[in-house]
């Protein structure tokens, strides 16, 4: 939905897309429900407002589209459902279509080729001033990630032109750069892919998070046999990107020295007081920028008594985390993220019970089955949610995401839940400590830390904990890459040995010590892990600090076994939340095991508070082909 | 005629480390080689700009011990302990750490130091091995209050001549000669028979009197008096020397026509050093590591051909380093010019260091 579309223009959308998802199917339910909704019109049932990104499928083991990158210019809810503010945010288009608030919905199966085109029809760079911290970022050189996917993340060698994989490990001098650049991307699904949601963003380090807190994203659902089971492929599938676009707002802009409406500085989505958001209702609360679903604020959707549907979730926020609950309905879970799994777990409504829901921090997915209840109005919210614990505490407030009409329709039959297990995809199962033993068994030890900041950091000073976060990683890069200018520059001058003896090109190097000031954010490229492939390992994450951080890694997905050392009940994933109030003496950890199997070459691990991973809290991967060297292509 | 005269010779993750008679450090490489290392402009770079040509770790007195781990490298500077390098942790949270050496002021006295991941240990002058860093699978062989725990000794244990440090696990040899091993113990690495992980050191089967353990990532090795050699652990590239499991629980003997001298382990591969000078190697060869001009893992100690004379190896996460006669040698990755001036994927012995070079006096 775009600017100026009226209930009118949502619904003829809607529709269109019933239609689209049942094409091919057997039962054509969604077609009634269609029906159904023209009755709307008579007066007796409400409108649906939930509108929903076109759904582009693949068609005999292809789907192949463009996507371009530019600026949209449209407007967008804040809080206030009822007010709309002009926004000039980049965002995706797709073939002949201009950007729209969400890229398409991209639709394939396991052994599948999904080829995305894309172009960059951003403007220019900026000009970097000394003291941006932009200096080192480009807010308009972009590329692509197609998150949690299990594909090759290099660059493929046997073609005529260049094509790329899930590859994101793009240089500062590189990437698919402004002005027309494009770039081919070419995903090869495994047969055996597991069947969910995923989604695809811009990853070009530095200027990630500005460009997935505009309007950069899209679904990708993988399907599998758990999709053709009757019952599921009857149940009408809404997918609900959720999105939380950063933009000024008028009374802000000056703050940052950009246009109301445009998002165009860093310190922007540092700082959660765009004048939009959802006010903190508590001293230990954070402001949180407002929710939309598929560009719409608190959408409605109308199902009958009765009926059946999937729903598919995809936080695509940077930062926040969602805890999901559906007032009087329990949400059926069958993947977490795409990873499915052959029993449901159930959530039922928590308002009354612990408040908590289905939580699913920044990059987390989930697939769910509901089933209307009793005809009535019923909200689907983030119920307050823990986003710092230990010497900082922090909830995000709760919100109203949607509205679910219930209404009576005697015509109906009411469907069914499919019945367990699911079908789920032999790449799942579970990983042995026979298996994990005869491949390596590697314990690695990745650490997320930002240092000092617990020390300083007092959320009864003036200051919020945010804004004070921010304002030393804000000032980070900048300083960071000054600070090793000027002592590399002292190095060249310093060249004094102390010994007689002198090494024929040996240079003297008089390191300073690394200011806590200066080195707020662990360096990106301290540690490259390298991994010979078809290893077993198993890697432990500590988390130093009090944010509940999101780590995410690319390519392969984590089968979760511990948290803070204590075994849980294993599970797939690809983006984990650490708990939060880690300190550097006490950190929290979650630790996981992976296989390393079908894929070589580069890819990246960080924090999926894209803020923190454009600042330096990313470091690589590199799978080694078993054969030798360093390969980048397949 | 002014030589340089190389009494140790150390390689960790990304970097090697020459200990000079002067008590000088030479480093080569990434983090923990001495050297600034730029920040994250390139995603999360390999050091491309990085330079092939050795650093001097700054020095605040000279040393007598070195060890190279991950990022991080330690050293022992009149019976003081010191580490310099990338640390993300600190040192039990606290004194982050530079390429500029700071000193471990929780320990008093060091006499052997050994440095892996996140994970270190010591032995002091009177034999007490002391450990720190983050507490998996209980690597720290002992309480901890902390997960990422400051120095302090482990008790209950006799006096120990060297610890030896792997992914989340230690071993330590005793005065008597005599194993401890303790920690992580995902591939049998441990050689107590099981997979299950030990927080308190225990004692392996392993009956000849043993002079020298290396640790691999998930494999070790251990070296008799007799100049025998047996391996346990992780085998799945045969770096355990055996040909019948993918990994092995308990000490097994590896096969040698001749005795061995020193030995020393890396990333699923291994190297031993026979007394006539000779140097072998099997297990995984992805980088090149193995030295024989290939790519194809050995199941069995293969001689490196046209390499002789050798005094000392070190074998790094996943390039190796040789102390020739004249020259200093190194052949694997050189990702981040931990060998100096070489190919990416050195596959045979490369002479990166003349040592018998005329030094020149100061700049
Ligand atoms: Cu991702």
């Amino acid at each position: 939905m775009t600017d100026g579309s009226g209930p009118e223009d949502s619904r003829r959308q809607f529709l269109g897309l019933g239609l689209r998802v049942v094409s091919g199917l057997a039962v054509s339910v969604a077609f009634n429900a269609c029906d159904r909704n023209d009755e709307a019109d008579h007066g007796d049932i409400p409108t649906q407002t939930f509108v929903q990104p076109t759904m582009l499928e693949s068609k005999d083991g292809l789907l192949d589209i463009d996507l371009t990158a530019s600026y949209l210019d449209t407007k967008l809810s804040g809080f206030d459902p009822s007010k709309k503010h002009a926004v000039s945010l980049r965002a995706y288009g797709y073939n002949t279509k201009g950007p729209e608030v969400f890229g398409p919905t991209l639709v394939v199966k396991g052994g599948d080729q999904l080829r995305i085109k894309l172009t960059n029809n951003l403007p220019f760079n900026p000009p970097a001033a000394p003291n941006d911290p932009l200096l080192y970022m480009k807010p308009n050189t972009t590329n692509l990630h197609t998150h949690g996917l299990h594909v090759f993340p290099g660059i493929y060698n046997n073609s005529k032109s260049r094509e790329y994989g899930d590859y994101v490990v793009d240089s500062n001098s590189g990437g698919v750069v402004p002005r027309g650049d494009s770039r081919q991307y070419v995903y090869n699904l495994p047969a055996n892919h597991p069947a969910g949601p995923f989604y695809y963003h811009p990853q070009f380090h530095g200027s990630s998070a500005l460009q997935a807190a505009s309007l950069m994203q899209g679904a990708i659902l993988v399907r599998g046999p758990v999709d053709d089971l009757p019952e599921m492929a009857r149940a009408r599938e809404l997918i609900f990107l959720f999105q939380a676009p950063y933009f000024a707002h008028d009374g802000f802009s000056s703050v940052y020295g950009v246009n109301a409406g445009s998002l165009e500085q860093f310190d922007q989505i540092g700082n959660h007081s765009t004048g939009h958001g959802v006010k903190n209702n508590g001293k230990d609360y954070l402001d949180a920028q407002p929710v939309l679903i598929n560009g719409v604020r608190q959408p409605t959707i109308v199902m009958r008594s009765g009926e059946v549907q999937r729903w598919r979730f995809i936080n695509t926020q940077i930062f926040n985390r969602l805890n999901l609950n559906l007032d009087s309905h329990i949400l059926h879970q069958f993947t977490q993220d795409g990873w499915g799994t052959a029993t449901y777990q159930e959530f039922p409504d928590a308002r009354q019970n612990g408040g908590e829901g289905l939580v699913l921090s920044a990059g987390n997915r989930s697939s769910v089955i509901i089933k209307a209840g009793k005809p009535g109005t019923y909200l689907l919210r983030t119920l307050p949610v823990k986003i710092a614990d230990g010497l900082e505490k922090v909830l995000l407030p709760g919100d109203v995401l949607a509205k679910l009409v219930v209404v009576d329709d005697r015509k109906f039959i009411a469907q069914t839940i499919p019945d367990t297990p699911l079908p789920v995809s032999d790449f799942l199962k579970p990983i042995s400590d026979q298996e994990l033993a005869g491949s390596g068994g590697r314990k690695r030890i990745i650490v997320l830390n930002i240092t000092g900041n617990t020390e300083s950091i007092n959320l009864q000073d003036s200051q919020s904990y945010w804004e004070k976060l921010v304002a030393t990683a804000g000032s980070l890069a900048s300083d960071t890459e000054r600070f090793v200018r000027r002592k590399l520059t002292q190095a060249d001058h310093e060249i004094t040995p102390t010994s007689e003896k002198n090494v024929t090109n040996a240079t003297y190097v008089k390191p300073a010590a690394l200011s806590n000031d200066n080195y707020n954010l662990q360096l990106s490229n301290s540690i490259i892990q390298y991994v010979p492939q078809n290893s077993v390992e198993e890697w432990t994450i500590f988390n130093c600090n009090s944010i509940c951080r999101p780590f995410h890694i690319h390519v392969n997905p984590m089968y979760v076994t511990k948290v803070n050392g204590t075994s849980i009940s294993p599970y797939w994933c690809d983006t984990v939340t650490l708990p939060g109030g880690g300190t550097p003496e006490m950190p929290t950890s979650v630790t996981f095991r992976m296989r390393f199997d079908d894929f070589s070459g580069p890819y990246i691990m960080h924090s999926q508070m894209l803020q923190d991973s454009d600042l330096g809290m990313v470091s690589r991967v590199s799978i080694l082909p078993t054969q030798g060297g360093f390969k980048t292509a397949g | 005629m002014d030589f340089l005269e190389i009494s140790a010779i150390s390689a960790g993750k990304d970097q090697t480390l020459a200990l000079l008679t002067s008590g000088e450090v030479l480093g080569w490489g990434g983090a923990g080689s001495g050297r600034l290392v730029p920040p994250f402009k390139d995603i999360c770079g390999a050091f491309k700009e990085s330079d092939p040509r050795p650093v001097y770790v700054s020095a605040p007195s000279l040393y007598s011990h070195i060890s190279a781990g991950y990022g991080v490298s330690l050293g022992i500077s009149d019976q003081k302990p010191f580490a310099w390098g990338f640390s993300q942790t600190g040192m039990g949270g606290h004194e982050p750490i530079s390429e500029a050496p700071s000193a471990l002021a929780q320990v008093a006295s060091a006499s052997k130091i050994a440095a892996g991941q996140c994970l270190f240990g010591l032995i002091d002058e009177v034999g007490g091995l002391h450990t720190w860093g983050l507490n998996v699978d209980g690597a720290l062989g002992r309480k901890t209050g902390q997960i990422n725990a400051s120095p302090a000794p482990i008790s209950g244990i006799p006096p120990m001549q060297d610890v030896f440090i792997g992914d989340c696990f230690m071993l330590a040899l005793s005065d008597d000669q005599k194993v401890y091993a303790w920690g992580s113990n995902s591939s049998g690495q441990l050689g107590l028979g099981h997979l299950k992980s030990i927080s308190n050191p225990e004692l392996v089967e392993l009956s000849p009197n043993i002079k020298r353990l290396a640790v691999g990532s998930t494999h070790v090795l251990a070296l008799t008096e007799d100049g025998e050699v047996y391996g346990w652990g992780s085998n799945h590239f045969n770096q355990s020397g055996d040909t019948t499991s993918s990994f092995i629980n308990r000490p097994r003997k590896i096969g040698f026509s001749e005795a061995i001298a020193e030995i020393s382990a890396g990333m699923h591969y291994s190297l031993a050093l026979a007394s006539s000078g000779k140097v072998y190697a099997w297990g995984w060869n992805g980088m090149g590591q193995l030295g024989l001009g290939d790519h194809q893992t050995r199941s069995r100690p293969v001689a490196i051909p046209d390499l002789s004379g050798i005094r000392a190896i070190a074998a790094g996460e996943m390039h190796a380093v040789a102390l020739g006669k004249s020259h200093l040698f190194g052949w694997g990755s050189n990702a981040s010019n931990q060998i100096g001036k070489a190919d990416l994927c050195q596959m045979s012995p490369n002479p990166f260091l003349d040592i018998r070079s005329r030094a020149r006096s100061r700049l």
